[in-house]
């Protein structure tokens, strides 16, 4: 389940569920494709309420990171369940993220 | 799809219980194995470990379906689980044409980081204690996944 809101300018994307091959990673795609359609280029990825990402998850979210960067925009991460912390970290992917706790502080940190 | 489940007495080594499945070539038969093995594994284990292995089985299970059968829908995917004295062993057998394993990157490689793929099998070994990876003497891959579950007896079942 993927819904999206507007935040000062940037988009936050509210995910839920399982980012995992097949629907979950499709979600995600459709979901930052069209972001970039709409040259909405700011993205916070809020996976608050995430309950499981596989390495197909980790890759639609890398993804989207470089497909974002290439095109002059940005993606960040919000709320990051343990289980996530913990993939991105074996993977050494959480340093290539901006990672927030707090959405106003993330929401700022695109000014 | 049906699931075999088999129970037997191994004199001197105690229950051995093993299920094993036919599955699919499709994304969804990845769902299937997790959650499959996972039930089995909380016979003997906790959250935490049932969870690894769950991802482990996850990425193996879509790793011989998308790379292996490459979504062939006349090709399976073989999986057994097996709880012994040692833990749980799962085996997972396509009808792929099989691959080296040392040909594969490594992921964490500054080089490869970024990349959108090649993170399955990295995280299967981070799951599981001991992975082995060989060419069935059939057909296609097989690959042997071991959790060591030492410390909790086996729970009663009604099976």
């Amino acid at each position: 389940m993927a819904s999206s809101r507007q935040v000062d300018g940037v988009t936050v994307l509210d995910l839920s569920g399982r980012i995992v091959l097949g629907e979950g990673c499709e979600v995600l795609q459709e979901a930052l494709a069209d972001f970039v359609r709409q040259r909405r280029t700011k993205i916070l990825l809020n996976l608050a309420a995430v309950s499981y990402v596989d390495s197909s998850g980790l890759g639609t979210i890398v993804s989207g990171y470089t497909y974002l960067r290439d095109r002059q925009g940005h993606l960040k991460l919000l709320n990051l369940p343990k289980k996530v912390r913990d993939l991105l970290q074996i993977a050494k992917l959480l340093t290539l993220f901006e990672v927030f706790d707090d959405e106003n502080t993330a929401v700022q940190s695109f000014r | 799809m049906a699931v075999r489940f088999e129970h037997q007495w191994n004199e001197g080594k105690g229950r051995i219980r093993r299920i094993s499945t036919s599955l699919d070539s499709r994304v969804q038969s990845a769902d299937v194995a997790e959650s499959m093995v996972m039930e089995f594994c909380a016979r003997v284990a906790g959250e935490l470990i049932c969870e690894q292995v769950g991802l482990a089985v996850r990425e193996s299970v879509a790793n011989a379906i998308v790379h292996g059968n490459r979504l062939d829908l006349t090709k399976k995917v073989q999986l057994t689980a097996e709880l012994n004295d040692t833990g749980l062993i799962v085996c997972i057998r396509d009808e792929g044409d099989g691959f080296d394993p040392d040909s594969l990157p490594d992921p964490l490689l500054p080089d490869q980081l970024l990349n959108e793929s090649g993170r399955g099998l990295f995280i299967v070994k981070s799951c599981m204690d001991d992975v082995i990876m060989r060419r069935s003497e059939s057909r296609g891959m097989e690959i042997t996944l071991i959790k060591r579950i030492t410390a909790a007896p086996l729970k009663r079942t009604r099976w």
